[in-house]
């Protein structure tokens, strides 16, 4: 395997994550240079080997889909934690190991005596990640969670959809990489402090909070605005445009402003507009406001996502085309980015994934190894503790790895 | 415990508009990194105008806007007109002797100002710079303006957010791909830090908002990439989960989420609901049975729920082992008992805004004492402090720069929402 310099290369990261978040977090460390190595449990390794997608619906646990993404650039152990030898054996890695992030839930790190103030003592500089849903204390910490109800408890979901009806959660599982990206920048901060000043550090972050202090947030419009928000979609604010609105062949999204709205009417091709009493003050557009709608509507109805998305760039108007999945994969501008780069695995076969979420100058993103088979890395790993093969395969027979 | 800050000795320099630049500046500074913040009387920050109602008593409205306030904590403050020349001067003196610059002004600013990688490396050649843009800096998309709510349609997740109907009127705009590219910056800029302590050598980080979006919805490329399969929003219910969804409770618009993620999951629920024969209907007792059924599921859960309130729910079905969680409204969260025992709630002093709550910190740390989140700096608050005790001006020299213009205290234009 050919040796790439990049960033993060020299860094040992011990991974006992599983599913989303956690993982997400490893796998930007060991996609720009970090030595990850994956510790799962042996039979079934990470759930996220069972939940898919696979190709053609045929599940394989060497072919899921979010597995395969979320673990590129990682090697994987097989490792029993439930044994007093899975114990010991974690903890000859932890003294080789300059990070370790779990996601387990509370408690089970100290009930295995894996806690940080153990940790601690076999390796002072080490710097130990707790990624969980609610926080290592408090009322909540042992609450079951899924990404909606953790949305939804955090006073995000409150704001997102139509007020007649029912708040609506945001896309997939955005929530869960969100808090393995906060953790993994946080991990790295410590990291260099770690570097620098030999010195450890324990990091105790959750998906609940990350969301109730993300940058826009519930405490905030309470103590200013008081009562609840509101949910408010395109039809309840018509102008400035904010939202989605129909065109010819789809959807647009605006995040229009009143500074903008002469460049909006630069858009649609009637600059002369923003002179127009009718419309250029926000006091009188309320009144003519159907007038508006039908030059705006039938406008945007008359042209393609396309269309609009290269008249807004012409006008300066933030607006963009409701993209899925295929048109992404498909975009001109985005392949000329280089967004998306072809994986091989062997089992999976070569595969488009999403690439570098940003570029470096040098020693940046690149894909050393696709994501690992179940164990694929237990000779190489545990033979560098000194394990033989015979010692292997004992353990082996002992349900350790 | 230690009391050095993580990032203790690490000098970033931001110019930072809106959400996306001055969040990441703000992690860096909870971090403990020294975040010096670079406005300009000539055209200040949109969001320094509120959204939210403001009731200080301050003659200065653009002091007193919370949208600013909770990007900007913990920050220095100076003002420095780019385009003069001896503005330029002395931005390039701060720049000699800091770490990390990072913008997310649009393509083409930093080259109209001549503040480009190329520029700032002639007067520090280790310096670590982050460019944050909406599709990058060359291509097709180049030239365009782009916002939160716009990446978040060409990044694919608004076409992942709708009710499930495929309407896309109905999906509220929302700013979490500016938190997204807030949270990618700042990781981005540690990645350049560290590399640059290894070599010695800095970097020039190229970052667009809309990768790191795309990237969060990686399993949808993914079922792109194997069977040629386009993903379409399932509104609140997931492809595996049944039930999952949001339920009306008691009240004026008061919600409950649950999850369930097994069929013993479902037979406990049915108990909760005091409806244990549910769990005998045929059409429920296999998951495939109770997805192409919920909606169904979805009234004979909705009756229930609306008879009690969401909190009561939620503890019921947590004490069952059910995920479950109430759609916490603004005061809800104010109020929440694991917000205030997990200590994110602070409260910050500002001299013109006045005394007020606000979230605070995403981590805990176990070793290292947190920076103390010092009030968003008004316009120009350390322009003496930055401009001489670290960048080296002298008297004469500032005092030209006030008389110019090039910096002050005071927009010289009000800024517009």
């Amino acid at each position: 395997m050919a040796t790439i310099d990049q960033a993060l290369s020299g860094m040992k990261v011990l991974d006992l994550t599983h599913y989303i978040a956690g993982p997400f977090c490893t796998k930007l460390l060991a996609d720009y240079g970090a030595d990850v190595i994956k510790i799962e449990r042996p039979g079934n390794g990470d759930g996220a080997r069972h939940v898919g997608p696979f190709p053609g619906d045929i599940p394989d646990p060497e072919k899921s889909g979010l597995f395969l993404y979320l673990n590129t650039n990682k090697r994987s152990i097989t490792l029993n934690l439930k044994t007093q030898t899975g114990v010991d054996i974690l903890k000859k890695l932890v003294k080789q190991a300059d990070i370790l992030v779990e996601s387990f839930s509370p408690g089970v790190m100290s009930g295995l005596g894996l806690d940080y103030q153990t940790l601690k003592q076999i390796k002072p500089q080490l710097v130990m990640t707790s990624l969980s849903n609610f926080g290592q204390s408090g009322p909540y910490r042992d609450w079951k969670a899924t990404e909606i109800t953790l949305y939804a408890l955090s006073g995000q979901m409150y704001k997102l959809g139509d007020s007649a009806r029912e708040p609506l959660k945001h896309a997939l599982n955005v929530t869960q990489y969100y808090a393995g990206k906060i953790a993994s920048l946080v991990t790295l901060a410590a990291a260099l402090r770690a570097g620098d000043k030999s010195l450890g550090e324990y990091i105790d972050t959750s998906i609940f909070e990350i969301l109730v202090c993300d940058i826009d947030n519930a405490i905030v419009d309470y103590d200013y605005g008081g009562g609840k928000s509101t949910r408010r979609i395109s039809k309840d604010r018509p102008f400035p445009p904010f939202g989605g609105f129909p065109v010819k062949d789809g959807y647009v999204a605006f995040q229009g402003a009143e500074r903008w709205m002469p460049r909006l009417f630069a858009m649609i091709g009637k600059p002369e507009l923003k002179d127009d009493p009718r419309f250029s003050k926000p006091a009188n557009r309320k009144k003519h406001e159907a007038e508006l709608n039908e030059l705006l509507f039938s406008w945007l109805l008359d042209h393609t996502k396309q269309e609009v998305f290269e008249a807004g760039g012409n006008a300066r108007h933030p607006v963009a085309p409701v993209f899925n999945t295929e048109d992404l994969v498909k975009d001109s501008h985005y392949a000329e980015r280089g967004t998306f780069i072809e994986i091989e695995h062997p089992v999976a076969g070569t595969l488009t994934y999403p690439g570098a979420p940003f570029k470096m100058s040098e020693a940046g993103f690149a894909i050393r190894r696709p994501a690992p088979l179940l164990g694929e890395h237990n000779e190489e790993i545990y033979g560098g503790l000194g394990y033989s093969a015979k010692d292997l395969a004992i353990l082996r027979s002992c349900g350790v790895i | 415990m230690q009391s050095g800050f993580l990032l203790a000795d690490v000098r970033v320099v931001e110019i930072g508009e809106g959400r996306v630049g001055p969040g990441a500046g703000l992690l860096l500074a909870d971090l403990g990194a020294e975040v010096i913040k670079v406005e300009s009387i000539t055209r200040v920050d949109h969001t320094r105008v509120s959204t939210l109602p403001v009731t200080a008593a301050s003659s200065k409205p653009w002091e007193c806007s919370p949208g600013f306030m909770i990007r900007n904590h913990g920050k220095l403050g100076i003002t420095l007109d780019l385009a003069k020349p001896k503005g330029r001067q002395a931005f390039m003196r701060l720049i000699k002797v800091s770490d990390i610059f990072f913008s997310n002004e649009a393509v083409g600013v930093a080259e109209k100002l001549g503040i480009t990688y190329e520029d700032l490396v002639k007067v520090n050649p280790q310096i670590v710079y982050l460019s944050s843009t909406g599709f990058g800096r060359a291509g097709a998309y180049a030239k365009h303006v782009a916002m939160g709510g716009s990446i978040d349609a060409a990044a694919g997740l608004f076409g992942l957010r709708d009710y499930g109907d495929g309407d896309g009127r109905a999906v509220s705009p929302n700013t979490h791909c500016d938190s997204i590219a807030a949270a990618t910056n700042a990781f981005a800029i540690l990645v350049g830090l560290y590399h640059r302590k290894k070599t010695g050598r800095g970097t020039f980080l190229d970052a667009s908002m809309v990768e790191p979006s795309i990237s969060h919805i990686g399993e949808a490329i993914m079922d792109y990439s194997m069977n040629r399969r386009i993903w379409h929003s399932l509104g609140n219910r997931d492809i595996a989960r049944s039930p999952q969804g949001c339920y009306r409770c008691e009240g004026e618009d008061e919600w409950v989420t649950l999850s369930v993620s097994s069929d013993e999951e479902w037979q406990r629920l049915t108990v909760v609901m005091d409806k244990p024969q549910l769990a005998r209907y045929e059409r429920f007792v296999n998951v495939l049975d109770r997805l192409r059924n919920q909606d169904e599921l979805d009234k004979l859960i909705g009756a229930w729920t609306i008879q009690h309130r969401k909190f009561e729910v939620t503890h019921l079905l947590q004490q069952a082992g059910i995920a479950a969680g109430a759609v916490s409204n603004n005061a809800d969260i104010y109020a929440d008992p694991h917000v205030k025992e997990r200590g994110l709630l602070e409260v910050i002093e500002h001299p013109e805004a006045g005394s007020h709550t606000y979230a605070s910190r995403l981590w805990k740390l176990a070793e290292t004492e947190v920076p103390k989140r010092t009030h968003a700096p008004t316009l120009g608050e350390h322009n003496d402090y930055v401009l001489r005790q670290i960048a080296g001006l002298t008297p004469e020299e500032m005092a030209e720069l006030e008389q110019e213009k090039i910096i002050g205290t005071t927009p010289l234009v009000p800024p517009q929402r």
